[in-house]
């Protein structure tokens, strides 16, 4: 503790200065004067100052303001010395920005136990200053990070602009962060995905879970994967992800281009309406568990339909609608969501106004949000074609070691499909392929009758048979090529087998639909072009890469 | 395996739900599935919410699946088909004999 001592009369100092070192405040300055008691303050940086009023050059009701106001924020006690005694200059010393007074001749108790008086408040307000100080850098960190939060959830969604038409949708969140997720995403089929999904909570800790969230959903609609195998995924990301008592409610969906056809994971959600032109609602609610609860052999992926009518409204909202209460406290409830929804025809943000307006209370307590969708077709244009950047050649000749096994033609459509951009022709690829290779193998190289399938039980027995010849086979192949340039936009498919040729001819005199063959009739409806080749045991097919 | 069946509304309605693959590989699986069914089963509904791939013997199946079941079943249903598939039940000309969805 560093105290300065401030008077004329030497004696004085000398007198203090022994005081205090008694006591133990050893790092003790002294200043004969005003100016001199000013510089050595700027200087030495005293914890507090015995100060005395009657000087020859600045008095100590003129130098307390300046050393004050040299301390800042800091609290620097100043406690007179004075030997006045009037009430006038006592309560001077106060007005002056003096902390305290002590009179001549000193009573060397009475002093020390001020000193220690004020020098607890100093390092009182020292400290504060320095939490102060803590707190605006916090502060500071804490707004920085959350803009590149913020930056960073702006761009983790994205809506593209001719399918976000098709829905009109209002976000609200009750404070910076919104814990509730709204995603679409084109399918790779000329259709399209939502996600409607409400995070335990709302603010940052909840929002957080919707980067993972929505990465993997742009990932698999891009794939044009099946929603439930969607729901599954997620439901993994969030059961490794989230605390155990946190979890993602949702709905997820996949619509058709016609806008009508929605096949829907519900999970947790409130139910979904669905308005007629008419003005009739049907509800479709929750059948599962929210995503990050289940373990992924307890999870059901299971999904329901919603066929709708052009022109029909989906209305889809988060718990936050439900949940507001009004002066009453009597809380909206989906009962009273459907009357509204009946009653008028709303936008989201109407929707949500009228929302606003019903509760009382002047603070929203939970993220909202609302989307109402219009059933009509979607008209996504499909983007430039994205064909594959690398050449596919894959000639692979398969004998009877591979024939045998059932997974010929997924393994073919793997290696052919290796790049991404083939994610558009994978299923049709397969059915072609997979019709192709039934011909060779079934009719080609094990000689079987078709015919037989039409008898009493025949398809049984047929694919007994198939199996039995299969087993016996010894010498056979099939030879299966997949050609592709690129700049094309198709692909080349070429099989070639061992064994009785097949007679397109012949097939296509008997002309019709029913001898013609499932089979053949897929190959011709999937395909650009179909021509058989070397006797009949070489077909060639063209397949376009548009779906 | 690759298949599921289950029985709902009092063992009326049968559902059963394919995986990502339909073709000849569940041939004997799905014949299984309706094999032995209880006197009260009236709706089969084959459910194809995953089904991703689909060959002809497929369409076979199905076929011969309400060849041998309609004296008792008044109802078969497909239903949850995804775009890829219900294309080529479109051009197998499906709807004429189910009630597609």
């Amino acid at each position: 503790m560093r105290i300065l001592i401030v008077d004329d009369e030497p004696l004085n100092c000398f007198l203090l200065t022994n005081i205090l070192e008694q006591e133990g405040y050893t790092d003790c300055f002294e200043a004969g004067s005003g100016t001199q008691a000013l510089a050595m303050a700027e200087k030495l940086r005293p914890d507090l100052i015995l100060l005395d009023v009657l000087m020859p050059d600045m008095s100590g009701f003129e130098v307390a303001p300046k050393l004050k106001a040299m301390a800042g924020d800091n609290y620097l006690p100043i406690i007179f010395i004075t030997s006045l005694e009037d009430r006038a200059s006592l309560i001077k010393c106060l007005e002056v920005g003096g902390d305290d007074f002590v009179s001549k001749p000193f009573d060397k108790l009475v002093l020390t136990a001020k000193i220690r008086a004020h020098a607890r408040i100093r390092s009182l307000s020292i400290r504060i200053k320095q939490q102060n100080e803590e707190l605006l850098t916090h502060r500071q960190l804490v707004e920085r990070e959350h803009s590149i939060v913020e930056h960073i959830f702006a761009n983790a969604i994205y809506h593209s602009k001719p399918l976000a038409s098709h829905f009109d949708f209002n976000l609200s969140p009750a404070a910076q962060f919104n814990g509730d997720v709204f995603l679409t995403q084109e399918s790779p089929a000329g259709g399209a995905y939502y996600l409607i999904g409400d995070f335990t909570g709302h603010g940052l800790a909840s929002a957080i879970g919707m980067l993972p969230v929505a990465r993997a959903f742009q990932t698999m609609a891009e794939k044009g994967l099946p929603v439930s195998q969607m729901a599954r995924a997620l439901n993994n990301i969030l059961l490794n992800l989230l605390p155990a008592d946190m979890f993602f409610a949702a709905i997820i969906a996949e619509v058709d281009e016609s806008g009508c056809r929605h096949l829907v994971w519900h999970g947790g959600m409130p139910q979904m309406l669905v308005k007629s032109i008419d003005g009739g609602i049907s509800t479709h609610g929750s059948n599962h568990m929210a995503l990050g609860i289940l373990d992924d052999d307890e999870f059901e992926d299971r999904c329901v339909s919603i066929d709708c009518n052009p022109g029909d409204k989906l209305l889809l909202y988060t718990d936050g609608l439900i949940e507001i209460v009004d002066e009453n406290d009597v809380m909206l409830d989906e009962d009273g969501v459907v009357l509204w929804f009946a009653s008028h025809d709303f936008t989201a943000t109407s929707l949500y106004n009228k929302a606003i307006d019903y509760q009382t209370q002047d603070e929203q307590v939970d993220d909202i949000t609302v989307v109402i969708f219009t059933c009509e077709p979607l008209n996504l244009e499909l983007g430039p074609l994205q064909t594959p950047p690398f050449p596919i050649d894959i000639r692979t000749q398969l004998h009877s070691q591979q024939l045998r096994r059932d997974d010929v033609i997924s393994r073919l459509v793997d290696i052919a499909c290796a790049q991404p951009e083939m994610a558009m022709v994978r299923s049709k690829l397969f059915t072609v392929l997979a019709e192709l290779y039934s011909n060779a193998l079934e009719h080609g190289v094990l000689g079987l009758d078709s015919g037989i399938k039409s008898e009493e039980d025949g398809f049984t027995r047929y694919y007994a048979l198939r199996e039995q010849r299969l087993a016996e086979l010894s010498e056979a192949t099939v030879e299966v090529q997949v050609l592709y340039n690129p700049g094309q936009t198709f692909l080349t498919i070429v099989m070639r087998y061992s064994g009785k040729g097949f007679d397109l001819d012949h097939v296509q005199q008997e002309a019709d639909f029913v001898t013609f063959g499932r089979g053949l009739s897929l190959i011709f409806e999937l395909s650009h072009s179909v021509t058989y080749t070397e006797g009949g045991t070489c077909a060639q097919v063209v397949l376009s890469l548009r779906e | 395996m690759g298949l599921n069946t289950e029985t709902i509304n009092n063992d009326s309605h049968l559902v059963i739900s394919l995986d990502e693959k339909f073709d000849f590989a569940k041939v004997h699986d799905f014949r299984q599935a309706y094999a032995e069914l209880p006197a009260s089963v009236k709706v089969i509904e084959v459910n194809l919410a995953e089904t991703e791939y689909m060959d002809s013997s497929a369409l076979g199946m199905l076929l011969n699946m309400q060849k041998s079941m309609a004296e008792q079943v008044s109802e078969f249903k497909i239903t949850n088909c995804r775009p890829q598939v219900s294309r080529i039940l479109k051009i197998s000309r499906f709807d004429k004999k189910f009630a597609i969805s």
